[in-house]
């Protein structure tokens, strides 16, 4: 064997356990990724899902917040007073489930900054598009990671708006 | 094929180009250098020359025509040239354009959704924004950007009056703009570092169309088409 395939057999054996670490030891940070975009992913809908799927889904959602979840929304719509708690979230969604048809969520940008062992911050914009639409919706929110028993949860969603809005008269 | 007074066995006349080497025969043969076009004919033999062989002089070492076209005549040139063409691609669109696709009606009727387009990181390096200007704005990153219009400069006065910008209380003209809603909006001073910035399309009410003051950091740059 010669020197060149030596060195391309290491460099494939250092990447792929390189990958695998990453793969099974994910840093905080990539832990908090992956529940962003877990949270994602179970707030999408295909418009196919029956009852039960849909409230399976919309249970695996609410379990992506803690008991406490603060959800402020106030600067970009009429929802003033905002969700607070997993419970309120889930009934809300609960209510809303006859209306759900086709609807694509997806996650971009996600920026995180871990603040302690147990909480984090995290920016990022979300953006929805409903089955058969080309229009998409886009937003950029603030969310406050809590660690509980070994599992990045949603303490705290705030919409951000980046700029300064005029007063409509 | 070529057909000539070579197929009635008739001499054929020497000419400049050619030159007469012993074969392996013994006897002489006429090479003649052939131009690439003719290589179909350069192997076939001419009949009534039996003493004589037409070499190309190419033909032994020719690679075959799938070979040409999957990694051309010269293979080592082509995995350059492709090189070339990945790292012009990963600069142009990684460090100066970004590819964009219209995903919302905000900029109708001038880009329509679906459109695809590019905005230039470095076109406000050598100009600094102007009215006018259709540029590309970031929100949390460059993956999801806004396309709207500068009508707004640092400094300005802006405001909305039954659908009509005014700057400085002077209306300003604006032939991009149909159908305009009668939007009504308060005063807005813009600091020295803030433009105003919106969409093309105001049908809508004023509330549902994403609209203000966006620091000059958060612009990318502008759209190229």
């Amino acid at each position: 064997m010669n020197r060149s395939i030596r060195l391309l057999v290491a460099a494939t054996v250092v990447a792929a356990a390189v990958g695998l670490a990453w793969h099974f030891w994910p840093s905080e940070e990539n832990r908090i990724r992956k529940a962003i975009g877990g949270m994602a992913a179970d707030a999408t809908f295909s418009g196919k899902e029956g009852n039960f799927a849909k409230m399976a889904k919309i249970e695996s959602l609410a379990g992506h917040f803690t008991e406490d979840a603060d959800i402020r929304v106030d600067k970009v719509v009429d929802l003033d007073s905002g969700l607070h708690g997993r419970e309120s979230i889930r009934q809300v969604l609960t209510a809303g489930m006859p209306f759900i048809g086709a609807l694509k969520v997806q996650v971009h940008d996600v920026t995180v900054e871990i603040v302690d062992e147990t909480h984090a911050k995290a920016l990022m914009v979300a953006s929805a598009q409903g089955g058969g639409q080309k229009d998409i919706a886009a937003q950029e929110f603030q969310l406050k990671m809590v660690k509980e028993k070994g599992k990045w949860l949603v303490g705290a969603v705030e919409a951000v708006l980046g700029y300064r809005k005029p007063v409509i008269q | 094929m070529f057909i000539g007074p070579e197929s009635h066995g008739a001499p054929r006349p020497k000419k400049p180009c050619e030159t007469e080497e012993p074969g392996p025969s013994g006897r002489n043969e006429v090479k003649t250098p052939l131009p690439n076009w003719v290589d179909g004919l350069g192997s076939e033999p001419i009949q009534g020359m039996s003493d004589a062989t037409i070499e190309s002089g190419e033909t032994g070492s020719r690679p075959a025509w799938w070979q040409v076209v999957l990694v051309g005549r010269n293979p080592r040139f082509t995995a350059v040239r492709i090189a070339a063409y990945v790292l012009l691609v990963v600069v142009v669109f990684g460090c100066i354009l970004i590819p964009i696709k219209v995903a919302g009606p905000s900029m109708e009727p001038t880009y329509k959704i679906g459109q695809v387009n590019a905005v230039n990181r470095l076109s406000f390096k050598f100009h600094p924004p102007a009215r006018g200007d259709v540029v590309g704005v970031r929100m949390a990153g460059e993956s999801v950007i806004y396309l709207k219009r500068i009508v707004g400069l640092p400094g300005e006065r802006i405001r909305f009056r039954r659908g009509k910008v005014y700057i400085n209380d002077e209306p300003l003209d604006e032939p991009y703009v149909r159908h305009p809603a009668p939007w009504n909006e308060a005063e807005m001073q813009l600091g020295d570092d803030e433009f105003f910035i919106v969409g093309d399309n105001r049908t809508m009410p004023a509330k549902d169309h994403t609209h203000g003051a966006f620091r000059r950091s958060d612009l990318i740059g502008r759209v190229v088409l």
